[in-house]
């Protein structure tokens, strides 16, 4: 992604940036969130229900 | 095949001087045509003319038409059916069911117009306007008989538009073309809208002041609550208040007239006073103006436009004059992207290009309070992503509804508690690939 605007780094104007964290705008933003808050709810010992994966059970 | 019947006399002669009306309804596509006819003779005229164009526009030959045995389909009529070859079936005497089609039909075009000029306030004699209306509609409105298809889609073959509806009897303001006006005079007219031009060019419209019809394409609607009734209201309101003040200060309107037209004879201080009085009512005017909140953006959005507004982008924002408090929301947005490890800067690779990005502001009211709040935030150009190369996947998962009520209901018969929360900044969190 190209550096945003206002906030260029002196001397490293060509230089662009690596994304590691999903943005706003992303296509993929609400995928890469809800594979995220997926991973974190099985950390807990919460399972996915098969009929809504949106309902996680304990 | 064509189903026909003529309207008994209607008492109140149209505009025309029509008393009559006959219809024709095709029986594949259900669409209706109706004559108006200021006798019985003339249905086999229109009949006529009906068959020409109806031939002429879908090059198929009209092969029967269904009729009661009334006197008009006698004689001629019936002489013109043998030499054309059309089959003309008429009803048994005194068994009107059998042209059932055509004789509900304008039970159902009758109880229209009665509505449609009574809501609209008009006068009897607007019917033929009105009924030129109905049949419009009812080509437009779904048909039972075509299995809720629409006349007019299966008569023209494609789908027809709605956009051109109007409510028929509301206040217009009908644009007057240049050529048609002096300077001072008002650029609209007040007018009511009584029907589509033919062929969907336009609209007609009827100008109560000078009684005339007239057709126009530049008009402006006022559909809610405005009839003829309360313009001619207005109109009396209006030329009350202009006779009073021209008694009162004749001096200064000739002082007015005199600086605004050096060149014009003084004789026609009259005219031309009454040309300022009309000017002066132009706010009395916009005031009547039913408005209404747009429905595009949500309201709290709207609060902020009205609102001094917010920058739509950062050259914007670096001029305004809320420079400094967004260079600050702007600052923390950078610096929770730096905390979060969001990106790291490195060169661009050969062949790749880096994606777009923008500020977007947004002022937002804090609780109760009426102090408002700036907040900045960095987004994506998603829009310039490519498939395959800068995402695959985009689906994600929402809750169902059935969920949400199983677990609402199941609350509440277990007589529990339900906790709920809001993830800030929850796209921020997702780990890109």
């Amino acid at each position: 992604m190209e550096q945003p605007e206002g906030f260029q780094v002196k001397g490293k104007e060509d230089y662009v940036c690596r994304l590691k964290k999903s943005l706003y705008g992303f296509k993929q933003a609400p995928r890469q969130w809800y594979k995220k808050f997926e991973f974190v709810m099985g950390e807990q010992g919460y399972m996915k229900t098969t009929l809504d994966p949106c309902v996680f059970v304990k | 095949m064509v189903h026909s019947d003529v309207c008994s006399p209607l008492k109140e002669n149209s505009f025309s001087g029509a008393a009559y009306f006959v219809t024709f309804i095709d029986d594949h596509s259900r669409k209706l045509w109706a004559y108006s006819l200021k006798t019985k003779n003339e249905v086999l005229e229109k009949f006529k003319q009906f068959q020409v164009m109806v031939e002429r526009q879908t090059r198929k030959k009209l092969k029967c038409i269904r009729s009661d045995n009334g006197g008009e389909y006698h004689g001629p009529f019936d002489e013109y059916c043998e030499q054309q070859g059309i089959k003309h079936e008429k009803t048994p005497p005194k068994i009107p069911q059998l042209n059932g089609l055509a004789k509900r039909m304008n039970t159902t075009i009758i109880e229209r117009v009665r509505c449609m000029l009574n809501e609209a306030k008009l006068p009897k004699r607007f019917w033929g306007e009105a009924l030129i209306t109905v049949v419009h509609v009812i080509n437009l409105s779904p048909a039972v008989a075509l299995d809720d298809n629409v006349p007019d889609n299966v008569w023209f073959g494609k789908n027809i538009s709605y956009d051109h509806l109007r409510v028929f009897g509301c206040k217009a303001f009908v644009h007057v073309p240049n050529d048609e006006r002096f300077k001072l005079d008002m650029k609209t007219k007040q007018c009511i809208f009584i029907g589509y031009g033919q062929d969907k060019h336009g609209y007609k419209l009827y100008d109560p002041v000078n009684k005339k019809l007239m057709r126009s394409r530049d008009v402006i609607f006022l559909e809610f609550y405005q009839t003829i009734e309360d313009i001619e209201k207005m109109e009396k309101d209006e030329s009350k208040q202009s006779g009073d003040l021209v008694n009162r200060d004749p001096v200064q309107l000739d002082n007015e007239h005199a600086e605004d037209h050096p060149d014009a004879p003084i004789d026609d201080v009259g005219n031309d006073s009454h040309e300022i009085l009309v000017d002066s009512s132009i706010p009395l005017k916009r005031s009547t103006r039913e408005r209404q909140p747009s429905t595009r953006y949500p309201s709290d959005e709207y609060v902020t436009l009205t609102d001094e507004g917010k920058p739509g982008c950062f050259e914007k924002a670096m001029d305004s004059q809320q420079k400094e408090k967004l260079v600050n929301v702007m600052q923390d947005e950078m610096q929770s992207l730096h905390d979060n490890q969001t990106f790291d800067l490195v060169k661009l690779p050969k062949g790749k290009r880096a994606l777009q990005n923008m500020w977007i502001y947004r002022l937002k009211h804090e609780g109760n309070s009426s102090s408002l709040r700036y907040k900045a935030r960095l987004v994506v150009k998603g829009f310039r992503q490519k498939k395959g190369i800068d995402y695959d996947e985009i689906f994600s998962p929402v809750v169902k509804m059935s969920s949400i009520r199983t677990i609402l209901s199941l609350t509440a018969s277990l007589d529990l508690e339900i906790e709920n929360m809001d993830v800030k900044t929850a796209f921020l969190y997702g780990d890109l690939e």
